[in-house]
């Protein structure tokens, strides 16, 4: 199973977007190439909850009025009196909740699920006091992706991490097989590349041999071929040694597609929905493309 | 107004570069798929089995002196295929590059299951420079740490062969109980008792390499007694008499020989009651008339056999001489 974390400690350069688009990338066409042979899931472990609002009508928490908690699942009968219908990714830092389990949840596409987050909790594991963070937090995500029946379910693991150098992203690295780095080409996101770098470097040290976490790259988002202030930062990083092979051709340009498509209303749902003509829709199969070679190893 | 000029600083770009430089050398293996026709099994591997890459593609033939071996392994090897078909390679092979061939490291039988599936091209590991020495078996000890039959024999043997050679390339500085954990991936109370285990006694590394012992812990515990001790555990163990748990460190709670039951261990022997006094009679009588206690006794000994309370003072009179006389 492999396990993917889109990151960077800058907000804004397009985690979500990444991971909600490449899920259903893999879910849609590498399931039809016969590389996904089994399911996808998409993990939101960011307390805004944006990757979890695109596929589940998320509901106010009472307990925190400006965050999200998940709706009532699918699944979910009147009558059992075992859990309370709600299950979020946030419930492995609860193991009181444990015996519910995690349940995924459904999406509108057949062989993606999600686990969405939960505000209020994911910030309470977020605000772990730092003696505490290593035995509550770090190694939850990585202990429950490890569980053999996760495991065959699911062939692919997205998870969409929160931009805050915090525990919730160790935790989320911590558990990832692999990560990519997308960077909007100006200043303050190129050192948040930096800043993951570091962190890419820090796993490392501290992994056996054989489980490495592979960086598959860095690619450019929102991109502006128009602007001096892209096409120069992006020369300038090509030109850096050693990140240039790191430095993915394929980028995603500001297009006002890819809003469109996180909007509620939506109409098509995905940017693979598109015509082939689209041209949002022909770099976002060129970039996953790429990643997704990268990962599986295909050709 | 001149024309904007965009960059990054020499000091960021120095930063990234020494961290891309030094995160690739933790990350020393790239993941692809080579194709099957260029793997060689690694010559300094000693294999394991009689199947071969060659039996593979050219069918088994009934005159090879091992068909029978190789036959019963491809069976095996089937199971595997089946599997992989199934759920996917898993675990990548793992190799390093050769000129234009690949030598494999680990994961002959996965191989060799991948090619009964036909399959042109196998998932690898491959390292960037070819895992020498310590790092071998490092490698070595996590893959085979994947495997779910994996006896406590082959476990020590790969601690011990990784131990080994690590002390070899650090002459000056020993692998200890700390950094085997820490390399390992192992707890440190794990770490501890492998080490404490590699230099246990013939007769508990006999008892794993036997397979009497499978469990770590208690070949720990065992390791804590003297030889003369560790072999009647283990005997014990073998006759299903004595259960792994019944062993503390630095003894054993029972002799298994006298462990019948549960409770409180005997630590005397019991040679009964009775209220019949003829019963008692008979046996301190026949007691009496053995030339081993006739000549301890100096004199007669008077009984009154209608007392109880004589005649079981007369029996721990002669039990007393009889302790006596071996004490000496």
């Amino acid at each position: 199973m492999k396990i993917l974390a889109p990151a960077n400690h800058k907000g804004g350069v397009g985690k979500t977007k990444t991971a909600t688009q490449f899920a259903q990338y893999a879910a849609v066409v590498l399931a039809e190439k016969g590389i996904i042979n089994k399911r996808v899931l998409l993990i939101d472990f960011d307390p805004q909850t944006n990757a979890s609002q695109q596929f589940l009508k998320m509901e106010t928490d009472p307990s925190s009025p400006e965050g999200f908690m998940p709706p009532i699942h699918p699944d979910y009968s009147s009558d059992d009196d075992s859990w309370n219908g709600r299950s979020s990714i946030a419930d492995i830092f609860y193991p009181e909740l444990g015996t519910q389990g995690i349940r995924p949840y459904p999406t509108y596409l057949p062989n993606l699920d999600i686990c969405p987050a939960h505000s209020s909790r994911l910030e309470t594991a977020r605000q772990v006091r730092k003696s505490e963070v290593a035995e509550l937090i770090l190694n939850r995500l990585k202990l429950f992706l490890d569980q053999d029946d996760v495991k065959e379910e699911y062939d692919l693991v997205v998870i969409d991490t929160s931009p805050s150098k915090c525990p919730l992203t160790t935790c989320a690295l911590k558990a990832a097989t692999h990560m990519v780095i997308p960077c909007v080409m100006e200043d303050k996101s190129i050192k948040g590349v930096f800043g993951m770098l570091q962190f890419w470097l820090q796993q490392n040290e501290n992994r056996d041999e054989l489980n490495k976490l592979e960086l598959i790259g860095i690619f450019a988002n929102m991109y502006d071929a128009r602007t001096s202030l892209h096409t120069q930062h992006y020369e300038a990083l090509s030109k850096t040694p050693g990140i240039s092979k790191y430095l993915l051709n394929e980028k995603l340009s500001r297009r006002i597609a890819f809003a469109e498509v996180d909007s509620d209303s939506a109409c098509p749902k995905s940017i693979f929905n598109y015509p082939d003509s689209d041209k949002a829709k022909q770099e976002a199969l060129s970039l996953y493309e790429i990643i997704a070679k990268r990962m599986f190893n295909y050709v | 107004m001149s024309k904007k000029k965009f960059g990054i600083s020499q000091e960021l770009a120095v930063s990234m570069a020494k961290t891309i430089d030094m995160g690739e050398s933790k990350t020393n293996y790239y993941s692809t798929k080579i194709a099957i026709d260029r793997i060689k099994i690694d010559p300094e591997n000693p294999r394991k089995l009689f199947l071969n890459i060659s039996d593979i593609k050219k069918g088994l033939n009934k005159n090879d002196p091992d068909f029978e071996k190789k036959q019963q392994e491809f069976d095996e090897q089937r199971i595997l295929a089946d599997s992989i078909e199934k759920e996917g390679l898993i675990h990548p092979v793992i190799a390093y590059k050769d000129g234009e061939s690949f030598n494999l490291v680990a994961g002959e039988r996965r191989l060799l299951a991948t090619m009964i599936l036909g399959k042109e091209f196998i998932e690898a590991r491959v390292f960037n420079q070819k895992p020498t020495g310590y790092k071998k078996k490092l490698v070595q000890w996590f893959e085979n740490n994947e495997r779910k039959d994996l006896t406590l024999s082959e476990r020590i043997a790969n601690i011990q062969d990784l131990v080994h050679a690590y002390n070899q390339e650090n002459s000056d500085s020993k692998l200890t109980a700390d950094s085997l954990a820490k390399i390992c991936n192992l707890s440190k109370p794990q770490s501890y008792a492998y080490l404490q285990v590699i230099n246990a006694n013939a007769s508990i590394k006999k008892a794993i390499s036997d397979g009497v012992l499978n469990d770590l812990d208690a070949a720990r515990k065992l390791s804590s007694l003297d030889e003369g001790e560790a072999r009647l555990a283990i005997n014990g163990i073998q006759k299903g008499e004595l259960k792994t748990s019944h062993i503390k460190k630095k003894k054993i709670i029972t002799p298994p020989a006298t462990r019948t039951k549960p409770g409180r261990a005997r630590v005397a022997v019991d040679f009964g009651k009775t209220k019949k006094l003829e019963v008692a009679k008979v046996v301190l009588t026949t007691l009496l008339e053995n030339p081993q206690i006739k000549s301890k006794l100096t004199e007669h000994l008077d009984i009154d056999w209608t007392s109880m309370s004589d005649i079981s003072d007369k029996f721990s009179y002669i039990i007393n001489l009889l302790e006596r006389d071996v004490s000496k």
